[in-house]
């Protein structure tokens, strides 16, 4: 279970302090999977990543009895001067899993060929992101974050990773956000509506639709 | 326990890119160190000055050249160790403490390493016996103890100035120098006049070089220094430090990534 109480979080702009997540209260179950709605700037990102623990509120706190990934899709966590072999390395020593079981998996699952021995600096943005994805994989969180991160890579290594996600729903829960209505359907059954920092939990995917349809209705009568 | 796991793998990462990606970068960390040993020992040469203390013009340089570049190195890299690591804070096992612990462990044993190969290669090739390196063996290890403690708290400290404020990198510098030039390079504290002896004696490396001579050159003896001084100010910085980085993680605000 993740549990977020009285969550908090702004930004220091130049125009002042911008409360990106206004004070929340949200509950995340095993056993399901939730989606995260929301207009470009509302806080979607903000809150992933303060459920995975990347970033720290501001006031109140994240409690986690499961083990959380990093939002996939971020893979700025690879240092760029080693090569992709040595960051699983890294990888692999802090969450103490075993070398070579990784390596086999990865090397399988991001087909990244003689570039898995080649420095990070040298790989293409879509081979960064297939490595981060199939790193956390092969990590095995219970609850994987996903920041549009189902959509890295081309349209075979998404159906691919998307078949990962479908065999992984046994015993991991997902937390995402995309933009594909398909997407969210297959793999969600309840969602988290943001507007404007504020974060409404819906039971059923219907209704957290029909209130995001208001959402952008009003955006777009403003 | 996990923060020794992610020490240990952090350590391992540091290693491969402290030098650069070629192994050959570690060669630069003796060669760093000796550059400066042989300017001052073809100064001291032409003006016909013997060593400050002892017989052997290496050994008293390199007491205080690997001393300083270890602190100088601690302080200037520290400063930027969480701006350089910020991604990898972003996973949740990597905190500042990881981090320092880490670089600080390493550096240290670069030194050291490099100690014993100026050791040996002094042995080798000029014949200087290894008991030329060391007098007082207990002492010795206080004086290497407390040297450690006080890069780590300066390293420790440096890190969170430098996470809080951004223009300390271009402090570090102009640190180091003054560090290179008040830590007793070419002289010991008891051959300072004093009008000079009342600001060097505010430099905690002094202390701690003043210390190693005094345990490592069997005829130099000196009671200039206060052993007290470089560990409370090594352990007052490391509690500066984590105390920051405590605040830093209650409050959530921080670098963005």
């Amino acid at each position: 279970m993740i549990e977020l109480i009285n969550v908090e979080k702004s930004y220091r702009t130049r125009f002042g302090k911008q409360q990106v997540i206004q004070p929340t209260n949200l509950s995340f179950y095993r056993g399901s999977s939730t989606a995260v709605l929301g207009l470009n700037g509302a806080g979607k990102s903000t809150l992933l990543r303060l459920i995975s623990g990347v970033e720290r509120p501001d006031r109140g706190e994240v409690k986690r009895s499961v083990t959380v990934s990093s939002p996939l899709g971020l893979t700025g966590a690879f240092h760029a001067a080693m090569t992709g072999a040595e960051n699983l390395k890294f990888v692999c020593r802090i969450y103490r899993k075993d070398v070579e079981e990784v390596t086999d998996f990865v090397r399988d699952f991001a087909e990244l060929g003689a570039y898995f021995h080649e420095p990070i600096e040298n790989y293409s943005s879509g081979m960064k992101s297939r490595l981060s994805f199939a790193l956390s994989l092969a990590v095995d969180f219970q609850v994987y974050v996903i920041d549009e991160g189902l959509s890295v890579g081309d349209a075979a290594f998404r159906n691919k990773a998307q078949e990962a996600f479908a065999e992984r729903r046994a015993r991991s829960d997902i937390i995402m956000t995309s933009h594909s209505t398909s997407t969210i359907r297959e793999f969600c059954s309840r969602a988290v509506v943001m507007d404007r920092g504020q974060a409404v939990p819906f039971e059923s995917l219907d209704a957290a639709e029909d209130y995001y349809m208001e959402i952008v209705a009003r955006g777009r009568a403003a | 326990m996990s923060s020794l796991r992610t020490i240990h793998a952090l350590f391992v990462r540091e290693s491969r890119t402290r030098y650069g990606r070629r192994s050959a970068g570690y060669v630069w960390a003796l060669i760093s160190p000796m550059l400066l040993l042989i300017v001052m020992m073809a100064v001291f040469t032409a003006i016909a000055r013997p060593a400050g203390a002892g017989d052997s013009l290496v050994v008293f340089f390199l007491s205080a050249i690997l001393p300083i570049f270890l602190v100088r190195g601690g302080i200037t890299r520290g400063g930027n160790a969480i701006r350089g690591n910020r991604v990898l804070m972003q996973y949740p096992q990597v905190n500042a403490f990881e981090v320092i612990t880490s670089r600080v462990v390493l550096e240290a044993l670069t030194y050291f390493i490099v100690l014993m190969l100026f050791a040996l290669i002094m042995y080798a090739f000029v014949g200087l016996p290894l008991t030329a390196w060391i007098d007082r063996p207990l002492p010795m290890l206080e004086a290497g103890a407390t040297l450690l403690l006080l890069c780590y708290g300066a390293s420790f400290l440096s890190s969170q100035i430098g996470r809080a404020f951004d223009p300390w990198n271009e402090l570090t510098g102009p640190l180091g120098r003054i560090l290179l030039l008040t830590s007793g390079l070419w002289y010991t504290m008891g051959s300072l006049p004093p009008e000079f002896l009342q600001y060097v004696q505010y430099n905690p490396l002094a202390h701690v070089i003043e210390w190693i001579r005094d345990a490592s050159i069997s005829d130099f003896q000196s009671d200039l220094y206060n052993p007290w001084y470089p560990i409370s100010l090594g352990v007052i910085f490391l509690f500066l430090g984590l105390f920051i980085d405590w605040l830093y993680r209650i409050s959530g605000y921080d670098l963005q990534p």
